[in-house]
């Protein structure tokens, strides 16, 4: 007791005599770490980009909503809704007034502005960092990553909050662009702004990013591992797809032939081998063709959400009928069906037909498993035809072949197709090539579609924009 | 001066851990023996003497003292009858009490007689000098000494004057004098806080021991840090005595304030009753904050600051103190007198002092009670078997339009009946409950001389509740040690404290008023009857089981005092507080508990069936002050000022893990479990607060007639945000002692009469600590490729700061005749930067953080008058009355737009009928703040009454028109759960050795939601018991009026203003009656033995018919008490 209290008596006197008062007040919580401490290591800044990532895997976002979730049903990749879904009856109808559609959509909100804020804390004490306290090429990739993801977040609430650039134009209102976190508030931005400030994000990434291993040829000299499975981070080619991506939403044609360009003659992504596909036995498949992922979200909890929303089984299946897909799929017969999409990525239960391209069988190998789906090469091929369509159809077209031959169609496109009939091709591969992963419905809506496939209702703003939460707008957002 | 402090710091932390060892390892031998250097009047008498003459007392007391008395028969009249009772005192003391009502004066000639003479002859005019010895034909010299106090301590600074002279000084820091005196002159000695001493002057050296001012605790008050003359205070503050406390009860500490000051609130709770396991909630003048909708403090967010000698308290350390342990408890109400507190003051700061020891030869002190608590059950009406039987068939219970179910209800309705009939009728409330009779033990002792004083105090209380099993043992022990060395002087107090709290395994007390009187308990062979179908199950069966449900702590304390007397003015003190606790709970259900009867075998579940949850805690806190106090008394001046700078560390950390699958309550051990509970992970939280203060506190009074405090604290804390990390609390206050000027001094009757003011600001800071900075937390339930992740937990306001709280106060204290006494109070106190929940546009990552918005207003009004009705000094007797009164009135003038988001939220739910809240809720009235309206305000729609029509309810819209739709919009103030007023009176009467008190308290003017009506009648599950009035008084048929709706209608009645009522209360709080054997045991070696009876809560009249005591009933209390001194 006696040395307890002379050593506490000690060491406190010694801090209060040796560090100015304000130092004494600064406390840190132990099971919270203080965003000062935490960044005065390079592990801090680790766990923090991490922990963005985990949260994009929520599944308001990425781990459900924004991938097979809310966003594939407003683009009507399901059906046979009824009144009794709780989850997503409202939403399958754009009834976005409803309380389980106002419910979900502002959880997407404040979920994707969230994980801002987390990129946000984290530029800001990246760019006040001393390089040198990192390995090797880990501050760059670190700080590129960032700006990456801070740009693709914006991006997709962008694409579910404003109108299109094809709609409304670049003037329309956007969404607040937040790149500080704290308490002052980020007003609303046009679309135009906000896609400048995009890109602007995404020329910094890139520039930091250029020292990628993921890049061919790039090798990282750091010893640590910290740089594995790039896939799985927003690695320069996520930001290169992304910049085509963006390019083309604003309708800026050139920079997304070039950028998509660059990812495909990149070659880090080719497409899935044939033996990797077909196979027999169905856990050895490789259900989201792992090499063609740019960026995928790591999903320890993917079997059971597959499970839960995505099998005849569960109460809220998404799902849609055979004829549906066949329609989809142009089959004529199952049996002798040649796109992988449909043969092996789809499967018939009890009259409906589910997508297992994210199910988790037993066995399956960990090189295939637990990996969400958010960008994929094929859309480089996409966007490279449709930016091609006019100028060069030929060139388009052999992009869409390419696609279609490595999804087992043996049949090519005609080379006669004209631009209409060649946007109508690439509608059907977002259709096809997407299921589960949400881009159908951004597709609809950037081109600004009259109607959408298999729904009733006719599209267009009161469609395409969801509403932002009542609090946003309270404060004139 | 920070090394400087360290190293004495550490140089007196050494002294005092080698002290503490002497004192363990001599206890035993360290009785100290009379002081044979005494002076003649130090020494100790025992006297009792009723109605004799002077001349007798005399002869007695040079008896019983071995002293001389000298005095002239001619100029004293020493027929005069004399009553005089003392026992242990000093002779000085007791000659005091007989001679001064006589004018007699007395001083001590060369240390071997006591002259008596009339004290006129004293006046400055005659010397008196004049009719004694030769001595003062002596030359003047220099006369030297040291004054000391019981313990031994130097007094600096006593002032010391030549009697009939303007010829004086003062003692240094060492208590050392020296002065310029002949033999034969009277040297008087006085200081702030102790008893006036004279004595004569025979020879060079003059040593005095001044006694200090106990019996005038009323005329101190102590502030935690320092005590101040109360005559020169200007704060306000209420001081209760340990007499005092024990008058009114001998439960708790917080319980005997409640009904002493009625300032000092224990808010209601029907639900908790008399749980000895349950902290009361207390606030002082009214609720500054909000309530704690959203988790954000630490604690009640109105609670006071509790210090224990010096050093910050938890409130359950104040609920487990021993009230024979308490010395003194003072609430600091207003700004003048808590300010020094700074941020921890606004809600009111109460100071509670133990026991110091005291000089002399070892005493030991024990209190001993046996306390009683029944049970109060008589706020219950429920029905007995016939009526409940009858009540289910007018509830359509046993009626069915399909004809195969009617035969089995008809066949229900007859077995019910034929037991009914057979006389099954339980009284299923009593079984849980029990008679409990608990007890409580104090032993004190204490003694020493002048170097060192020991004390050493063990208490033992076991409350035993009502309810079976339900009990809460305390166990603490303290050694005090007071020392001196040189012109240092030392006090040091180690407590430990160890708590077992044990839950009834009887569970919630509501699980048996709700039970069907018609069931059995037990079967035809006596066993326990497990479940009565339809998964209703026997509560009295889990309570065989070995279930666990309890808590327990244990608390080292260690307090260390240091005064270095620099020179006689200026002292320096160093205090360093250090406390460790240990927390343990732990909760345990078999797999036997009916919680699990309905996990069918087949289940994966069956297997993680048993439940056992273990929680442990640590708590550390660290407090260190080191002060300066400067006091100079001038010609009419006096000053008197405090500069410390304090510094203190709290850090409290829990842990807690569940485990699941105990297949029977013999594996009661958490090591037995099948596995985790499921998807659940150890939890925890940890919680660090520092801070840092310099305070200044200043008190000047000019010739006693003007007063003057000022107190300013500069305080910082970790809790406030990097921005607004130190703020200034500061309390200004003035007084006026009337009764000083000429003007009331010729008014005679008038003995005090002071007006008070004050003013300040001081602030609040109980919340959870890291709010105000970023901060992190990691996944720990997710890795990303195999790295775990980091995510920030919220947004962080650098401007968060404390609460502040401005209290003016005006008051003034009259005593009339001496006999009436008054103190009145009027306080506005506006506490402003409330923390809130301000909502944020979500696209700044968060949708709301934690700010400094907010206003509330208290203002109200005490009265606190006491009258000496009867005294008789010659009978023993007296008979004292008393009342208080308090009003506090409470109105929010700001909320932030997260409160109304909250508002909002809670409407929305109760204008639903299905979803996010409880059917029970929906019945209950929400917290609504609203500007302009009390937090306690109650919200419901006005209501006017039941349709004869339909026996649906018509509500009234806010626009006047009428409907049978209940909605939130329509939600009226339709009262306020603050009483309007709220007080205690009662007598203190004592007859020779017998005394009795009796208290009660009252409230008026709030309302109160009569949620008995609600659940009970109105919206009754008929499944189960209901109250009488369900049966009688329900709307059954057209045309009849009833206050109650259909009673064959099940939905939620939503607040409303049919079931706010008025809550005007009376309670028959205490009754104490006393009785002193000393006179029996003349004789005896017991010095004084005191008898006593206590009953509490006897008795309630209220307004208002409501079941009291929810999940635990309420309890009528008796204790009977035992003190002696030995």
């Amino acid at each position: 007791m006696k040395n307890i209290i002379v050593s506490i008596t000690i060491t406190l006197v010694a801090i209060a005599s040796l560090t100015s008062c304000n130092d004494w007040l600064e406390v840190d919580p132990k099971t919270q770490i203080g965003s000062d401490d935490n960044f005065q290591s390079e592990q801090g800044f680790k766990d923090a980009l991490t922990g963005v990532y985990i949260l994009m895997t929520h599944e308001d976002l990425y781990g459900r909503q924004l991938t097979f979730g809310l966003v594939d049903v407003l683009g009507n990749q399901y059906s046979g809704f009824t009144t009794n879904d709780r989850n997503y009856y409202q939403i399958s109808v754009f009834n976005y007034e409803s309380d389980t559609a106002e419910t979900a959509i502002d959880a997407i909100w404040t979920a994707q502005y969230n994980a801002i804020a987390n990129v946000n804390n984290l530029i800001a004490n990246i760019d006040a960092a001393d390089p040198l306290m990192f390995e090797n090429e880990n501050y760059n990739i670190i700080r590129g990553e960032a700006y990456g993801l801070r740009a693709f977040l914006h991006f997709d609430l962008l694409r579910l909050y404003a109108t299109a650039p094809a709609s409304g134009g670049t003037t329309a209102a956007g969404i607040p662009y937040a790149n500080t976190f704290g308490l002052t508030v980020t007003p609303s931005s046009t679309v135009g702004k906000v896609l400048e400030l995009i890109q602007a994000d995404l020329t910094v990434a890139l520039a930091a990013l250029a020292e990628d291993p993921v890049i061919p040829g790039k090798v990282t000299t750091s010893s640590d591992n910290y740089l594995r499975d790039r896939s799985y981070k927003f690695n320069y080619y996520a930001a290169k797809a992304l910049q085509a991506r963006v390019a083309l939403y604003a309708n800026d044609k050139a920079t997304a032939l070039a950028s998509a360009r660059a990812v495909i003659d990149g070659k880090a992504f080719p497409f899935v081998p044939a033996s990797q596909v077909v196979v027999g036995v169905p856990a050895m498949v490789n259900r989201v063709f792992t090499p063609e992922l740019i960026f995928t979200l790591n999903m320890t909890n993917l079997g059971t959400l597959s499970s839960t929303w995505l099998t005849n089984s569960s109460t809220e299946q998404l799902g849609k009928t055979p004829d549906e897909y066949r329609a989809v799929y142009e089959v004529q017969d199952d049996a002798t069906a040649a796109d992988y999409r449909f043969r092996v990525l789809t499967s018939e239960v009890n009259g409906e037909r589910y997508a297992v391209k994210l199910t988790q069988p037993e066995g399956i190998p960990t090189t295939y498993a637990n990996r969400m789906p958010v960008m994929r090469v094929s859309e480089m091929y996409y966007i490279a035809a449709e930016c091609l369509k006019d100028t060069d159809p030929a060139q388009a077209i052999g992009y869409l072949n390419a696609v279609r031959r490595a999804r087992g169609i043996l049949d090519d496109l005609s080379p006669a197709l004209d631009a209409a009939q060649i946007q109508q091709e690439i509608f059907k591969e977002y259709e096809k090539e997407f299921l589960l992963e949400g881009q159908l419905f951004y597709y609809y809506k950037r081109v600004n579609a009259a109607t959408m496939r298999f729904s009733g209702a006719v599209a267009g703003d009161a469609v395409y924009v969801l509403p932002r939460p009542d609090n946003e707008i309270e404060f004139g957002n | 001066m920070q090394k400087i402090f360290t190293a004495n710091i550490c140089k007196i932390m050494r002294i005092t851990a080698a002290q503490f060892i002497l004192l363990v390892l001599t206890l035993s031998v360290a009785v100290a023996g009379d002081n044979f250097a005494q002076g003649l009047l130090d020494r100790k008498v025992s006297i009792r003497i009723d109605a004799r003459t002077l001349k007798d007392v005399l002869t007695t007391l040079e008896n019983e003292a071995q002293v001389k008395f000298v005095y002239s028969t001619s100029a004293l009249d020493l027929s005069r009858n004399i009553s005089i009772n003392a026992s242990d005192e000093k002779l000085g003391a007791v000659l005091n009490q007989v001679l001064t009502p006589l004018a007699i004066q007395f001083v001590v000639k060369n240390n071997a007689y006591i002259v008596l003479k009339k004290e006129k002859e004293a006046s400055a005019d005659e010397p008196i000098t004049d009719s004694l010895s030769a001595s003062q034909l002596q030359d003047v010299r220099s006369v030297h000494g040291r004054v000391t106090d019981k313990e031994g301590l130097p007094l600096p600074g006593v002032n010391i004057m030549i009697m009939g002279t303007t010829i004086g000084t003062a003692t240094d820091g060492d208590g050392n004098y020296t002065i310029e005196a002949r033999d034969g002159d009277i040297l008087v000695f006085s200081f702030i806080g102790f008893d006036r001493y004279e004595i004569v002057v025979s020879g060079d050296l003059v040593n005095v021991v001044l006694n200090e001012n106990v019996t005038q605790l009323n005329d101190v008050v102590v502030t935690g840090y320092y005590t101040r003359k109360a005559e020169s205070f200007t704060g306000s503050a209420v001081t209760i005595s340990k007499d005092e406390l024990r008058m009114v009860g001998n439960q708790n500490v917080l319980q005997s304030v409640a009904i002493l000051d009625p300032s000092f609130r224990i808010v209601d709770n029907l639900d908790i009753g008399s749980n000895p396991n349950q902290l009361p909630n207390v606030q002082v003048r009214g609720a500054a904050g909000v309530p704690d909708l959203k988790g954000d403090y630490q604690t009640n967010p109105n609670q006071p600051l509790f210090i224990l000698n010096g050093f910050q308290a938890t409130i359950e350390q104040v609920y487990d103190l021993n009230m024979n342990f308490v010395e003194s408890i003072t609430i600091l109400k207003d700004a003048a007198a808590k300010a020094i507190y700074g941020s921890r003051a606004a809600n009111g700061v109460v100071v509670i002092e133990t026991k110091r020891p005291e000089e002399g030869r070892m005493r030991i002190n024990y209190n001993g009670s046996v306390d009683i608590q029944t049970p109060d059950l008589s706020s219950y009406e429920l029905t007995n078997s016939s009526q409940k039987i009858q009540a289910e068939q007018l509830a359509g219970v046993y009626t069915s339009t399909t004809p195969l179910i009617q035969e089995q209800l008809t066949a229900q309705y007859g077995q019910r009946m034929a037991e009914a009939a057979r006389g099954v009728n339980t009284y299923w409330l009593s079984q849980p409950l029990r008679t409990g009779i608990g007890q409580k033990h104090n032993v004190y002792l204490d003694g020493g001389d002048e170097a060192m004083i020991y004390s050493v105090n063990v208490s033992y209380n076991n409350v035993k509740g009502v309810m079976k099993g339900s009990d809460r043992t305390t166990l603490s022990g303290t050694a005090g040690l007071s020392y001196r060395y040189k012109n240092f002087s030392f006090r040091n107090l180690l407590t430990v404290d160890n708590n077992n709290s044990v839950n009834s395994p009887y569970g919630d007390f509501s699980l048996y008023a709700r039970m069907n009187p018609y069931w059995r308990i037990h079967d035809e062979d006596g066993r326990l009857i497990r479940s009565y179908g339809n998964s209703v199950f026997n509560p009295l069966y889990d309570a065989t089981l070995k279930t666990k449900d309890f808590s327990k702590y244990m608390t080292v304390t260690e307090n260390f005092y240091g005064e270095w007397a620099i020179t006689n003015r200026l002292r320096a003190t160093a205090r360093l507080g250090v406390n460790h606790s240990d927390r343990r709970t732990e909760y345990f259900l078999p797999a036997t508990h009916s919680t699990y009867a309905n996990i069918a075998s087949s289940s994966p579940e069956y297997v993680n069936r048993g439940q056992y949850t273990i929680g442990t805690g640590v708590d550390n806190n660290l407090t260190s002050d080191i002060g300066l106090a400067y006091n100079v008394e001038r010609k009419k001046h006096a000053l008197y000022s405090n500069l410390f700078y304090s510094i203190g560390q709290q850090s409290s950390s829990v842990t807690q893990v569940m485990a699941v699958g105990f297949p029977n309550d013999r594996m009661n051990d958490i090591s037995m479990a099948n596995r985790y509970l499921e998807g659940s992970s150890p939890t925890g939280s940890e919680n660090t607060t520092r801070n840092l203060g310099v305070t200044l506190a200043t008190n000047y009074s000019y010739d006693n007639r003007f007063l003057a405090d000022f107190s300013y604290r500069l305080n910082g804390s970790s809790q406030f945000g990097a921005r607004n990390r130190w703020g200034g609390f500061w309390g200004i206050g003035a007084g006026w002692n009337l009764h000083n000027e000429d003007f009331i001094r010729k008014l005679r009757f008038i003995e005090q009469l002071k007006l008070r003011a004050s003013t300040g600001y001081t602030g609040s800071q109980n919340f959870n600590s890291y709010m105000s900075v970023a901060s992190y937390s990691y996944n720990t339930r997710q890795t990303y490729n195999g790295d775990i992740g980091l995510a920030l937990q919220a947004l962080p306001n650098p401007y968060l700061q404390w609460q502040q709280t401005q209290d003016n106060n005006i008051g003034f204290d009259l005593n009339m005749f001496g006999k009436l006494m008054v103190r009145g109070d009027y306080y506005l106190s506006r506490t402003n930067s409330l923390l809130s929940d301000v909502t944020t546009p979500p696209s700044s990552g968060f949708t709301s953080y934690k700010a400094n918005i907010g206003r509330t207003e208290n203002t109200g009004y005490q009265l606190a008058v006491s009258y000496k009705a009867y005294t008789s000094a010659a009978r023993k007797s007296y008979l004292n009355l008393f009342i208080n009164i308090a009003h506090n009135s409470n109105r929010i003038k700001e909320v932030s737009n997260g409160f109304k988001q909250l508002n909002a939220e809670q409407d929305a739910d109760k204008d639903g009928n299905s979803g996010n809240i409880t059917k029970e809720q929906r019945q209950t009235p929400s917290i609504r703040l609203i500007e302009g309206m009390s937090t306690e305000t109650i919200w419901a729609v006005q209501s006017l009454g039941i349709d004869p029509a339909n026996g649906k309810e018509i509500f009234r819209k806010k626009d006047g028109s009428l409907t049978y739709l209940w909605s939130s919009a329509d939600q009226i103030a339709a009262g306020d759960a603050a009483p309007k007023i709220m007080g205690s009176f009662g007598a203190n009467f004592q007859y020779q050795s017998f005394t009795a008190n009796v208290a009660f308290t009252f409230k008026a003017g709030g309302q109160a939601y009569n949620t008995t009506l609600v659940q009970r009648v109105e919206n009754a599950d008929i499944s189960w018991n209901v109250d009488t009035r369900f049966l009688s008084e329900r709307w059954k048929e057209p045309g009849q009026a009833s206050f109650y709706k259909d009673i064959a209608d099940q939905t939620a009645t939503k607040p409303t203003t049919r079931f706010v009522e008025d809550l005007n209360e009376l309670v028959f709080s205490s009754v104490s009656l006393m009785y002193d054997l000393r006179r029996v045991l003349k004789g005896q070696k017991i010095n004084n033995v005191r008898v006593g009876f206590n009953m509490n809560d006897l008795a309630r009249v209220s307004s208002m018919k409501t079941e009291r005591g929810l999940s635990y009933p309420f309890a009528r209390q008796l204790s009977f008490t035992v003190q002696a001194t030995f």
